[in-house]
C-alpha cells in the first residue's frame, strides 16, 4: 500500500499542473461551500443577541419583520411613526416595568442616528442579558449631546468632546445637513458586536430641534431657529418610531401584546423579537437554502472537473499501466492507484479550502464587522462543516472509484500491449 | 545445453480473444527447458502477443494444459497469477518500457515493490534493493550521472538496457523480450543481445525472445517458427 501511495503522488506530481488546476477548483468550491455555511450560522448567532431582555418592541402598524429590522438592526424605514401619547399611556400601565422611545430616521456619514432617552443606556440588553457599557465619558445630559457607539467612533476617529454635525435622511440621499446645530460627543459605548456598535445616539427632543424649521424634509426658506433658540419651543416629540418595553413578569407578555394590538387611540402592533426573529429566519432560508444548494452544486462541479481531468488521462497513462502491470502489479493494484489519486486530491483540495476560509476569516473579519456589521469569529469546524467536508470527501471517493474501476477494466483487456 | 528440466510445457493449447469466432491460437506441444535461450520468431498476427500475453500469466487459455515452472497457470486464482508474473517473470518490450515520472535507479527496482521474492533474492546480505540495481545498471553500461535522472532523458539504447536491467533484478526465472532491438539501430542491437543474454545467464534466467527479424536467431539456443508450431491460421484456411 505505501508504494502505491508513492507511486500515485509521483504519478500525479508529473502531471501538477492540471492536477493542480483540479485542486484549485476544488479548493475553492469547498471555500464556497463552507463559507455560505458559516456566514449563515454566524449571522444567526448575530442577530439573535443584537436584542435581550427586551419582551416587546411597539410601533405603528407594520409587519412584524420590518418592525423588528427597523427597531433593532436600523434596516429599512417604517411609513408611519405611533404617537408620543399612546408611548405616555404605555409606560404608565401597570404591567410595564420600563419602556425605552427610539425615533430614526437621520445619519452621520452613513451611520444611523437614534433618538431616544437615557432609559436606553439605563434598559437596553444585548447577547445574554448584558447592559451597554461606557468605554469612556457618560449618557448625554443636555439636548444637543450624543454618544456613540463603539465602531462609529473608532471609524470616524471621534472622541469625547469632538463636535459634529448630523444630516437629514439617511443613506445616499442625506445630502442636507443640520450644520446649524453641532452636537458634542460627551460619550463612546463598549463594542457589543450588534447594531448598537454602529449607532448614533442623541436625546429624543433634539431630534425635534433639528427639525425645527424644516418642513417635509428640507430647511424652510428664510426660517432659522439658532440653537440659543430652540429651547423656547415645546420639544415634546409628536411621534415616535418605536417602544422597546420590558415587563414586571415576562408570563404577561401575551396580555400585553393583546392590550396594545388592542390599544383603540392608535394602530399599534406589538411584537415579541424572538418569535420576530423566527419569523424573519423563514424568509431568509429560502434565499439561505438556495445559497447552500448553489454552493453544493459548485462543489459537484468542481468534483466533476476532478474526474474528467483523471479519465483523460487515462488514456495517456494506459502505456504507463500496462508496464506496471508487467513488473507485477495486480489489476487490483491499478484500482487503488487511480483511486488514490482521485481521493487524495479531494482531500487535500477540500483541506486547502479550510485553510483558504481562515485566511478569509482573519484578514476579512474586520472589514465584515465595519460594513454589515457582522463578526464572524475564527474558530475550529463545528459538526456542521466538518460534516459538509465529509460529504464533500465521499463525493470525491465515490468519483474516484469510477477512473480506478476504468484502469481496472482496461488493465485485464490490454494485458501487457495497451491497444493505443 | 540443454537441461532436463522443462521450464515452460504447452499441450493443445488453445486460445480465443473475446468476442472473436476463431481461435488465433492453436499449438500442439511447446516445451522450453531451464537455461534454455529460445528465439520465437513470425510474421506480425501469427500470435506473439497472444502467446507472450499467456507466458506471462495475463491471458488464459480456453483449452489445453499450460505449465510454467511446475505450475498449471490457468488453474491458479487470477490474484495468484499477477503474483507469480511478479515473482518469476521480467519482462522487456519493445519501446517505452519505462514509467516516466520515475527515475532510472526507481524504475529499476520498481518489481521488487510487487514481489517479496524478488526483493529477497535482489538484497542479499543485507544490502538494499538500490544497490543491487546499481549493480545491474553498472554491468549493463549505464553510467552513475544517469541514475537519478529521469527516464525520458535517456536514448532508446539505454532505455533498453535500464528495462533489461529492471527484469532480471530479483532474478526471475524466465525473462521474456519482445522485439527487444527493433527500436534499436543495427550496430547497437547486437551489443544489447550478448549483454542480455550474458546477464541471463549469469542470473540463470531462462530467456525467451520474440522478433519478426530472423538475423537475430543466429545467436540463440533454439530457434522456434511460431507460424509453423501455431496451428491456429492453417485451420482458419482450410476451414474456409
Amino acid at each position: 500500500m505505501k508504494h502505491l501511495i508513492q507511486l500515485a503522488s509521483r504519478s500525479a506530481w508529473n502531471r501538477r499542473l492540471t492536477l493542480g488546476l483540479t485542486l484549485a477548483a476544488i479548493a475553492f468550491s469547498t471555500l464556497m461551500l463552507l463559507g455560505v455555511e458559516r456566514l449563515r450560522q454566524d449571522a444567526r448567532e448575530n442577530f439573535a443577541l443584537s436584542v435581550s431582555g427586551t419582551d416587546l418592541i411597539i410601533g405603528a402598524r407594520t409587519s412584524s419583520v420590518q418592525l423588528l429590522l427597523h427597531a433593532i438592526f436600523h434596516i429599512g424605514a417604517t411609513t408611519t411613526n405611533m404617537r408620543w401619547s399612546s408611548y405616555q399611556e404605555l409606560s404608565t400601565h401597570p404591567l410595564v416595568a420600563w419602556t425605552i422611545p427610539i425615533t430614526l430616521g437621520d445619519s452621520f456619514h452613513g451611520y444611523p442616528v437614534l433618538g431616544t432617552t437615557s432609559a436606553y443606556f439605563e434598559h437596553f440588553q444585548y447577547g445574554h442579558k448584558q447592559a451597554l457599557q461606557f468605554n469612556t465619558g457618560a449618557p448625554f445630559k443636555q439636548l444637543f449631546e450624543v454618544v456613540l457607539g463603539a465602531q462609529a467612533a473608532a471609524q470616524l476617529q471621534l472622541r469625547v468632546g469632538a463636535q459634529i454635525t448630523l444630516q437629514h435622511g439617511s443613506g445616499d440621499l442625506a445630502h442636507a445637513e443640520h450644520a446649524d446645530k453641532p452636537f458634542t460627543v460627551t460619550g463612546i459605548l463598549a463594542p457589543t458586536g450588534t447594531p448598537v456598535d454602529r449607532t448614533i445616539h442623541i436625546p429624543i427632543e433634539a431630534i425635534e430641534a433639528i427639525h425645527l424649521d424644516w418642513q417635509g424634509g428640507a430647511p424652510i426658506p428664510g426660517v432659522s431657529i439658532g440653537p440659543e433658540h430652540v429651547r423656547k419651543f415645546d420639544l415634546t416629540p409628536k411621534t415616535i418610531t418605536a417602544i422597546l418595553v420590558g415587563l414586571k413578569q415576562r408570563a404577561a407578555v401575551f396580555r400585553m401584546q393583546r392590550w396594545v394590538n388592542t390599544y383603540p387611540a392608535d394602530a399599534l402592533i406589538g411584537i415579541m423579537p424572538a418569535l420576530a426573529l423566527d419569523e424573519l429566519w423563514q424568509v431568509v432560508s429560502v434565499v439561505e437554502r438556495l445559497l447552500l444548494a448553489v454552493s453544493t452544486m459548485v462543489v459537484i462541479v468542481g468534483l466533476i472537473g476532478l474526474l474528467a481531468v483523471i479519465l483523460a488521462s487515462l488514456n495517456e497513462r494506459r502505456r504507463e499501466l500496462a508496464i506496471l502491470r508487467s513488473v507485477g502489479a495486480s489489476p487490483r493494484d491499478l484500482f487503488i492507484l487511480l483511486t488514490l489519486e482521485g481521493l487524495g486530491i479531494t482531500v487535500i483540495g477540500a483541506l486547502s479550502g479550510v485553510a483558504l476560509l481562515t485566511l478569509l476569516t482573519i484578514s476579512l473579519s474586520a472589514w465584515l464587522q465595519s460594513h454589515y456589521g457582522l463578526v464572524i469569529s475564527l474558530r475550529w469546524l463545528n459538526m456542521n462543516e466538518i460534516a459538509l467536508l465529509i460529504g464533500i470527501i465521499s463525493i470525491g471517493l465515490l468519483a474516484s472509484i469510477i477512473p480506478g474501476y476504468r484502469a481496472y477494466r482496461m488493465s485485464l483487456a490490454d494485458g501487457l500491449t495497451p491497444r493505443l | 545445453m540443454i537441461s532436463a528440466q522443462a521450464i515452460i510445457e504447452l499441450h493443445n493449447l488453445h486460445y480465443t480473444w473475446p468476442g472473436q469466432n476463431s481461435p488465433c491460437l492453436v499449438i500442439e506441444t511447446l516445451t522450453i527447458h531451464s537455461g534454455e535461450r529460445v528465439f520465437l520468431h513470425g510474421p506480425s498476427g501469427s500470435g506473439k502477443s497472444t502467446l507472450l500475453g499467456m507466458l506471462g500469466a495475463v491471458h488464459t487459455p480456453q483449452a489445453g494444459e499450460l505449465r510454467v515452472l511446475g505450475e498449471s497457470l490457468p488453474t491458479l486464482p487470477a490474484t495468484q497469477r499477477d503474483r507469480f508474473r511478479a515473482d518469476h517473470i521480467g519482462f522487456i518490450f519493445q519501446l517505452f518500457n519505462l514509467v516516466p515520472y520515475l527515475s532510472v535507479i526507481d524504475n529499476v527496482i520498481l518489481p521488487t515493490h510487487f514481489s517479496d521474492r524478488r526483493r529477497k533474492f535482489a538484497t542479499p546480505e543485507r544490502a538494499t534493493v538500490e544497490a543491487e540495481a546499481t549493480r545491474l545498471l553498472t554491468r549493463l553500461h549505464i553510467h552513475q550521472h544517469l541514475w537519478q535522472r529521469p527516464v525520458t532523458t535517456l536514448s532508446v539504447g539505454q532505455q533498453q538496457r535500464v528495462a533489461a536491467a529492471r527484469a532480471l533484478i530479483g532474478q526471475p526465472e524466465i525473462l521474456i523480450a519482445d522485439e527487444p532491438t527493433s527500436a534499436l539501430d543495427a550496430a547497437l542491437q547486437e551489443d544489447f543481445l550478448t549483454l542480455l543474454m550474458h546477464e541471463c545467464a549469469t542470473a540463470g534466467s531462462t530467456l525467451i525472445c520474440v522478433s519478426h527479424d530472423q538475423r537475430l536467431a543466429a545467436s540463440f539456443d533454439r530457434s522456434i517458427d511460431l507460424a509453423t508450431v501455431n496451428h491456429a491460421a492453417t485451420r482458419a484456411s482450410h476451414s474456409v
